[in-house]
């Protein structure tokens, strides 16, 4: 059954932007995702996360969350360095996730700030976990960054993850309010009431509603058809720029912590993964960097192997100078 | 099997084929993004993605004051907004407070009156009335949004 389909998503290609999108959301985990337990009290509701089915006492206690969050920056770090793989790459997944589900599990709110970064996340690591072999190997032979290592069923899947968030957007909208949603006064009253003062975007959206109108109609054609972008690569390009302006005119009018989405949507809508490689293959042609190491023992290893982590495109050469030697040739 | 090739004096390390359970994975992931939004709404990392999908008309700001004419809590009264753009309460674990104040609605001068006149029997015996100012934002006109009322009302509590 679909066997083009099968054979595109059976294929590898070199590493760059599997890492690069690894480290982006780990950046995010760590960094960017909530430190404090919510202290709000209620009535609980549910199910609400994965976690829904463990007993109270583990939802609602700040010590786990804790314990996660902790777990969550030394299996983050680890995993950015391909340290301890695949266990890393497993427990930052299961961290992170742990932590904004505990966090939505004591809130009487909920943002979509994090799921996109969490998705990516977890199938990230679904790749660590069934290539760590071959992932350790190609770092033992220095040659991570020029082997086909990176399935490409990972980067589909994370896209297909970032485009049906949108289009479920864009059906949720349609489905409650239907089409009539983009009526123009619904975004003039949000705007009016949580939008920026000094946004020239929302002097513009609230002085016309016709203006409004046609940016809810433009929402409501990228966000729908968003799931459309995996099946043509320019309708890809037409969905990446619509979006994109789309997370534009929210950061700019309400300044929502949208800026991870639209980061991944730009990775991942615009062909930037086909950019990586290519590079990959080319910069070295173009772009030399040697660096002379002239320590030993434990030092040179680190220089070694910290090198070999970041020469994403293969342009740095690491010259080894023996110091002895160094020391007569200097006499 | 994994194994390593040298191809022009440069090392590669080839990966092993897609496995079964990587391909189980893969769909699991599929239908799960799919199916579970669909059957619960949110469920998180799952999700519906329900921000902005209502469509209000005009919504109302509250004011309220004690006798001493010092400006109360609104979540004393319940008359706080809940609403931050998604459904209130979808996704989340904690039911929010409740409320009177819901968004795209405009509660009309008897019902806020019953309303005031409950919570004051109810929680603030000790506050003789209170003043509320009601402020209803709306369409101004074919083009913008603005005020379009402001209603000010006195209501006191039931005499014991």
């Amino acid at each position: 059954m679909f066997p083009k389909l099968r054979e595109e998503l059976s294929g590898f290609t070199r590493p760059q932007f599997g890492q690069f999108i690894t480290w982006l959301v780990i950046y995010i985990a760590i960094e960017k995702v909530f430190s404090e337990f919510p202290q709000e009290v209620g009535s609980r509701l549910g199910p609400v996360t994965v976690l829904s089915f463990l007993p109270d006492v583990v939802l609602t206690s700040s010590l786990v969350f804790m314990v996660a969050r902790w777990l969550l920056v030394i299996a983050g770090v680890l995993w950015a360095l391909q340290l301890l793989l695949p266990f890393s790459s497993w427990l930052t997944a299961i961290s992170l996730t742990t932590v904004l589900a505990l966090y939505y599990e004591n809130s009487s709110h909920i943002s979509h700030v994090f799921h996109l970064t969490n998705m990516v996340l977890i199938v990230h690591a679904l790749w660590y976990h069934f290539h760590y072999r071959e992932i350790k190997q190609a770092l033992r032979l220095n040659c991570f960054w020029q082997s086909e290592l990176y399935p490409k069923w990972v980067f589909w899947l994370s896209f297909f993850c970032i485009a049906i968030y949108h289009t479920y957007a864009g059906v949720s909208k349609l489905t409650v309010s239907g089409p009539q949603w983009a009526n123009g006064l619904s975004l003039q009253l949000w705007v009016y009431l949580w939008g920026q003062e000094e946004s020239f975007a929302n002097y513009l959206i609230l002085s016309n509603r016709t203006l409004t109108k046609l940016l809810q109609v433009g929402t409501l054609i990228f966000e729908t058809g968003a799931i459309l972008a995996l099946f043509s690569r320019k309708l890809r390009i037409f969905f990446a720029v619509g979006l994109a302006s789309l997370y534009v005119g929210i950061l700019d009018s309400f300044n929502y912590l949208f800026h991870y989405n639209m980061v991944l949507v730009i990775c991942f809508f615009f062909p930037l993964e086909r950019l990586l490689v290519h590079w990959s293959h080319v910069a070295p042609q173009h772009c030399r960097l040697t660096l002379n190491v002239t320590c030993t023992g434990f030092w040179r290893k680190l220089i070694v192997v910290c090198v070999g982590r970041i020469n994403m495109f293969g342009i740095t050469k690491l010259q080894m100078n023996d110091p002895e030697s160094m020391r007569h040739g200097d006499s | 099997m994994m194994n390593a090739e040298t191809s022009n004096s440069e090392v590669l390390v080839t990966a092993r084929p897609v496995r079964p359970l990587e391909w189980a994975c893969f769909l699991l992931m599929v239908f799960a993004s799919v199916l579970l939004p669909l059957a619960f709404g949110e469920l998180y990392p799952f999700t519906i993605t329900p921000m902005f999908r209502d469509n209000p008309r005009h919504y109302c700001e509250y004011q309220i004051f004690g006798p001493k004419g010092r400006e109360l809590p609104l979540s004393d009264f319940q008359l706080q907004r809940n609403y931050d753009g998604n459904p209130v309460g979808m996704g989340a674990g904690l039911k929010p407070p409740a409320t009177f104040n819901q968004f795209g609605q405009v509660a009309g001068e008897k019902s806020l009156r019953l309303h005031l006149r409950t919570m004051l029997n109810r929680k603030h015996p000790n506050l003789e009335y209170v003043d509320v100012v009601q402020t209803v934002i709306g369409p101004v006109d074919s083009l913008t949004v603005g005020v379009i009322r402001t209603m000010t009302i006195r209501e006191y509590r039931d005499v014991p």
